[in-house]
């Protein structure tokens, strides 16, 4: 019989024994039936429990206290304290549920149902049903159910549930288009790439749900914890009831058994064992909707010791992409020096060399004739008769020419021809307009180490540093030096927090791996990266990583307040009821009440503050040459 | 390999704590995980301990929280 049922019937019974006037026996009899009533299931529950081994849980320990209560001729408290265990045991199991709920909708990106069309027919499907290849029909407005490429028709979308930006995205044919986005504007067909379950909707989902199968430090503390405390408490109990009687002169054995009984009720430990996965769950899923994706409950809390941040530079703090800033010709014009680096450069894949072409922009008129590229030097080439050479000052100085001394923020291509100097160009990788914002955010929450490592050149990474207000770089490490370095940095013996990585995954994987906590950048449907990360920023912006950083020590802390409070609440109860100042009453709200309360504080993880869910930076210009 | 079931019916957080322990001693079983907040069993072991070691932690579940059952499908 449910809950709702049971307890005013039981309520009503109880009523009538008090009510009733006649024999000793019916007020008893009504009592007992009332008890029964409310705490059947409990009692049986005990029982079946104890066949199978499990002696020590909650409903023996509610059993022996009510049981207890009843034998000393407390009737009215054993049934009132059964009814009130059992409607708290409701409302807990409705608040967890309601929890549970709540942070599912934070999450929800899972479409229903998905419009594709097959052999000329127009069906509904769900979204399981649908195969790579069908072709998906999207209206305005639509939540998109698969990943795909935009077939035809334009549109913008809205990444909010997946990266949590509010500003939406242009698409158009040829595009990517992933699931979990809303489609905006326009209607679209598009060719499906993924089926659901590979589609990023379901492997956010996945990831998310199963970072509380990485149990925080805390959850397994309470585990073991409570696996000892319940046959402790036990046995404390039962000396509480029968040695102060045996020893104190004038003791009353029912006074200490009603105590001890007070004591057993208290113990229960579920306000703890229930409100701290609960609170990294909220947390994760708070997470989550900032477009952050914490893979492990554990992680969220190592995050909020973090006291250093590691940076890779190229594509975490700058775009990754190299600009040419300027042309500096030592003689003629800048668009003369641009031209003849753009054809001395026309065939090499060396991103600089792409750079350069796409600032010249402009079709290549000359032929150019034999090019021979140096690696880590540059390219030599025969143009329009002249012996060109485009390359660094080391390049050009071993093949007879001299390079006057240049400082700048960037990489320089210097130029020359027929042995003599022309100039050069300035090169950058340009910083993201957020990174500095970024990291004056991480500074502000109490971050004092913040390090850049890079590939690049000691200008190069000098200049960006400089420009993010970082003190510690180190330049023109591979990748193992990378890893060496984090390594340096953790194993440092006066180090007092944890250490945070953060790359853009791609080549990143080892160090990411490495580090305490590894966040992956710009991951959006990138692979590698999800794979190696610890937390994921499913958008390019480094402003989510102090995000992670509030969403992290806030989770920990309501996770600390629960513990704390539900541990201070009952040692306050506990060590009432050993001098006899406490009731059954009072111990049972000491159990249910604050389980109750700690859930509800529990899901105060999941909210977000605005400055998380969005970030708004100032805008940095770059600069761009000819 | 790994495998995840569904839980059906409630478990509390300390059951589900205590079937994981034991689940976790059953001969082949490498890891595993009851996840009582997002209601999965997780298990990981060599393909050909499954379904078995699905059915034992089955039982296993069900000895603990009563009206808990994994949703073995096929």
């Amino acid at each position: 019989m449910r809950i709702p049922l049971r307890v005013p019937a039981a309520l009503a019974l109880m009523a009538a024994s008090l009510l009733i006037r006649g024999p000793a026996w019916i007020p008893s009899a009504l009592a007992i039936s009332a008890y029964a009533v409310s705490g059947y299931d409990v009692l049986w529950r005990a029982l079946r429990n104890i066949t199978r081994g499990r002696v020590f849980d909650e409903n023996f320990l509610m059993s022996l206290a009510t049981v207890g209560a009843i034998i000393i001729g407390e009737y009215a408290e054993a049934v009132a304290v059964m009814i009130f265990y059992q409607v708290g045991e409701f409302f807990q199991d409705y608040a967890v549920d309601r929890s549970r709920g709540a942070i599912a909708d934070a999450m929800d990106l899972r479409p229903e149902s998905a419009r594709v069309l097959r052999d000329g027919q127009e069906m509904t499907l769900n979204p399981e049903e649908a195969r790579v290849g069908d072709t998906l029909l999207l209206r305005p407005g639509e939540r998109v159910p698969l990943d795909g490429v935009i077939l035809t028709g334009d549109t913008t979308l809205d990444t909010a549930a997946l990266t949590g930006e509010a500003m939406p995205r242009e698409a158009g044919p040829g595009d990517d288009i992933l699931s979990g986005t809303v489609n905006l504007t326009g209607l679209l067909t598009v060719r499906v790439s993924h089926s659901f379950e590979q589609s990023t909707v379901s492997r956010i989902l996945e990831m998310v749900e199963n970072a509380t199968d990485k149990k925080s430090r805390q959850e397994a503390f309470i585990t073991r914890f409570s696996a000892v405390y319940t046959p402790v408490v036990v046995i404390l109990a039962l000396l509480l009831a029968f040695v102060p009687p045996l020893i104190i002169p004038g003791a009353m054995l029912p006074d200490w058994v009603y105590r001890a009984l007070n004591f057993l009720v208290v113990s229960c430990p579920c306000a703890l064992v229930v409100s701290v996965p609960l609170t990294f769950f909220a947390g994760i899923g708070g997470a989550s909707r900032a477009g952050i994706l914490v893979k492990g409950a554990n992680f969220l809390e190592t995050l909020a010791e973090a006291s250093t941040f590691v940076f890779d530079k190229t594509g975490t703090l700058t775009e990754g992409s190299f600009t040419v800033e300027k042309a500096v010709p030592a003689m003629g014009t800048e668009e003369e020096l641009l031209r003849l680096a753009a054809l001395a450069e026309r065939h090499s894949n060396h991103p600089i060399a792409r750079s350069i072409r796409e600032a010249w922009g402009k079709p290549l008129d000359e032929e150019s004739g034999e090019l021979k590229e140096l690696p880590g030097g540059g390219v030599v080439a025969e143009i329009g008769g002249r012996h060109v050479l485009a390359g660094n000052a080391r390049m050009l100085a071993s093949h007879g020419v001299p390079v006057p001394e240049y400082s700048a923020n960037g990489t320089l291509v210097h130029l020359a021809s027929d042995g003599e100097y022309l100039g050069h160009l300035v090169i950058s990788d340009l910083v993201k307009p957020c990174a500095r914002q970024a990291l004056g955010k991480l500074r502000r929450e109490g971050i004092e180490e913040l390090v850049m490592l890079t590939g690049d050149t000691e200008q190069a990474g000098r200049a960006a540093a400089e420009g993010l207000n970082i003190s510690q770089v180190h330049t023109g490490l591979l990748p193992q030096d990378k890893v060496a370095k984090v390594e340096e940095l953790m194993a440092r013996p006066n180090r007092k927090g944890s250490l945070v990585f953060a790359g853009d995954g791609v080549n990143d994987a080892p160090v990411l791996a490495r580090a305490d906590v590894g966040f992956a950048m710009g991951a959006l449907g990138t692979d590698a990266a999800i794979e190696a990360a610890d937390i994921v920023i499913m958008n390019d912006d480094p402003c989510k990583m102090a995000s992670a950083l509030r969403i992290a020590r806030r989770t920990v802390k309501i996770a600390r307040q629960n513990a704390g409070f539900a541990i201070g609440v009952k040692l306050l109860v506990l060590g009432l009821s050993v001098f006899g100042l406490s009731t059954l009453w009072m111990a049972v709200l000491a159990d249910v009440g604050v389980t109750v309360l700690a859930i509800l504080n529990a899901m105060r993880a999941l909210s977000l503050k605005r400055e998380d869910k969005v970030c708004v930076c100032e805008f940095q210009p770059g600069a761009l040459a000819a | 390999m790994t495998k995840s079931y569904p839980i059906k019916g409630k478990v509390c957080v300390s059951c589900a704590a205590r079937a994981e322990k034991k689940i976790a001693e059953l001969p082949g079983v490498e890891s595993a995980r009851v996840n009582a907040l997002t209601k999965k069993v997780t298990l990981e072991a060599a393909p050909d301990c499954f379904p078995g070691v699905a059915l034992e932690a089955d039982r296993i579940l069900r000895r603990e929280e009563d009206g808990a059952s994994l949703v073995i499908g096929q």
